[in-house]
C-alpha cells in the first residue's frame, strides 16, 4: 500500500503477503551409490539449469526424517570488514562456508534411517525379528542430499523446497530421555559446497512452486 | 580266427553306448525349480529358516538378485511387516520384487 508521502519513486516491487506457516518435511539420500558413482537428483538439472528434488532408488532410497521440533536452517559464512584507518568500514568480504540444518528428532525408526543421522554402522535386518547396527568409527565418505519442502498452501499445493547437494551429519549427538515425553536426539546436517555444480548453486538451491509467483 | 574274436569284442561296446541315454535319470540330481527375486529392502536382510516354507535360510544385500526355491518365491514376494506408525498405519513395505 502506497504511503501518501515517502513512497519511493520508479519501479517498485511490492511484497506478496504470503506466509510460510508450515514447517518443512525433512528428507535425505546418500548422494553416491555403492560403486562411488553419483546418484542423480530428481532434476539434474531441470530445463532451466537448476538442480533440485530427490528421486529414490532401491540402492539409494530417500529417507524421511520423521517427527521433529525446532527446525532451523542456517547460513554460515565468514564476514570480514574492509576497514580503512582513514574512512572506517567501507564494505565487507563475505564467503559462504556451509549451510546447516538442525532439529530435535523424536521419531527414531527405522534404524536404517537413524543410522545415517547418528553416523552408525550398516544395518542387518532379520525378517520378523530384529534390526541391528553397530556403533563404531564414523564413515567420513558418506555424503548426502538434503531436501526439505514446506507446503504453505495445502489447497493449491504451493511449496517452498530447499535442496542441499553435499551434506554430512555432523553433530556429536545426545539422546535425551525425559519423564513422560518421547525420547529426543538433536540432529545436525551440514551442507558443503559441491564443486561439480554450477558456482551459482554450489551449495544448493531453493524452489518455490507457486503459480502466483508469476 | 583271431580277427573274428576281435570284431565280436567291439560289438558290446557299441550296444552300451546306444542304450546309455535311455537309462533312468537320477531324480536327486534334477535341479529344483528356482526363480530369481530382487531384494529391495534398505539393509542386509536375513530371512530365517523358521520363516520360509521350505525351511531355507536366505541372506540378501540391498538390490541383490538371487534365485529362490519355487515354494519360497511367493512367500518372499508377499512377505509383510507389521503395520507401523503412530496411528495404526497400514503401510507394509515390500521386501522383494520378482525378476522372473
Amino acid at each position: 500500500m502506497a504511503l501518501i508521502t515517502g513512497t519511493p519513486q520508479g519501479n517498485l516491487i511490492a511484497t506478496q503477503g504470503i506466509y510460510v506457516d508450515v514447517p518443512p518435511t525433512f528428507y535425505f539420500q546418500e548422494n553416491k551409490d555403492g560403486s562411488d558413482n553419483a546418484v542423480g537428483l530428481l532434476n539434474d538439472p531441470d530445463g532451466d539449469g537448476f538442480y533440485w528434488g530427490l528421486s529414490g532408488t532401491t540402492a539409494n532410497p530417500v529417507y524421511e526424517g520423521g517427527c521433529y521440533e525446532n527446525f532451523v536452517f542456517t547460513d554460515v559464512r565468514d564476514i570480514n570488514m574492509i576497514r580503512c584507518d582513514t574512512d572506517g568500514d567501507k564494505g565487507a568480504i563475505q564467503r559462504r562456508n556451509q549451510l546447516t540444518v538442525t532439529f530435535t528428532l523424536k521419531e527414531f525408526f527405522k534404524l536404517t534411517k537413524l543410522r545415517h543421522m547418528l553416523n552408525l554402522g550398516p544395518v542387518t535386518t532379520t525378517a520378523g525379528a530384529t534390526e541391528k547396527t553397530g556403533i563404531g568409527q564414523i564413515d567420513n565418505t558418506k555424503n548426502y542430499y538434503i531436501y526439505f519442502p514446506s507446503i504453505y498452501d495445502p489447497d493449491t499445493g504451493d511449496y517452498l523446497a530447499v535442496t542441499l547437494f553435499n551434506a554430512q551429519f555432523t553433530l556429536a549427538w545426545a539422546m535425551t530421555f525425559t519423564y513422560a515425553q518421547p525420547a529426543t536426539v538433536t540432529i545436525q546436517a551440514t551442507g558443503f559446497a559441491d564443486s561439480a555444480k554450477p558456482t551459482a548453486q554450489s551449495f544448493g538451491s531453493i524452489l518455490r512452486a507457486d503459480p502466483s509467483a508469476t | 580266427m583271431p580277427r573274428k574274436r576281435k570284431a565280436k569284442s567291439k560289438e558290446p561296446a557299441i550296444t552300451v553306448k546306444t542304450t546309455s541315454a535311455s537309462v533312468a535319470p537320477n531324480i536327486s540330481r534334477i535341479p529344483i525349480s528356482r526363480i530369481p527375486v530382487r531384494c529391495i529392502w534398505d539393509s542386509r536382510l536375513i530371512v530365517g529358516s523358521d520363516k520360509t516354507p521350505t525351511g531355507t535360510r536366505y541372506e540378501f544385500e540391498t538390490d541383490q538378485i538371487k534365485t529362490v526355491k519355487q515354494d519360497d518365491y511367493q512367500f518372499l514376494l508377499e512377505m509383510e511387516t507389521r503395520p507401523f506408525g503412530c496411528c495404526g498405519g497400514t503401510i507394509r513395505p515390500q521386501k522383494f520384487f520378482s525378476e522372473a
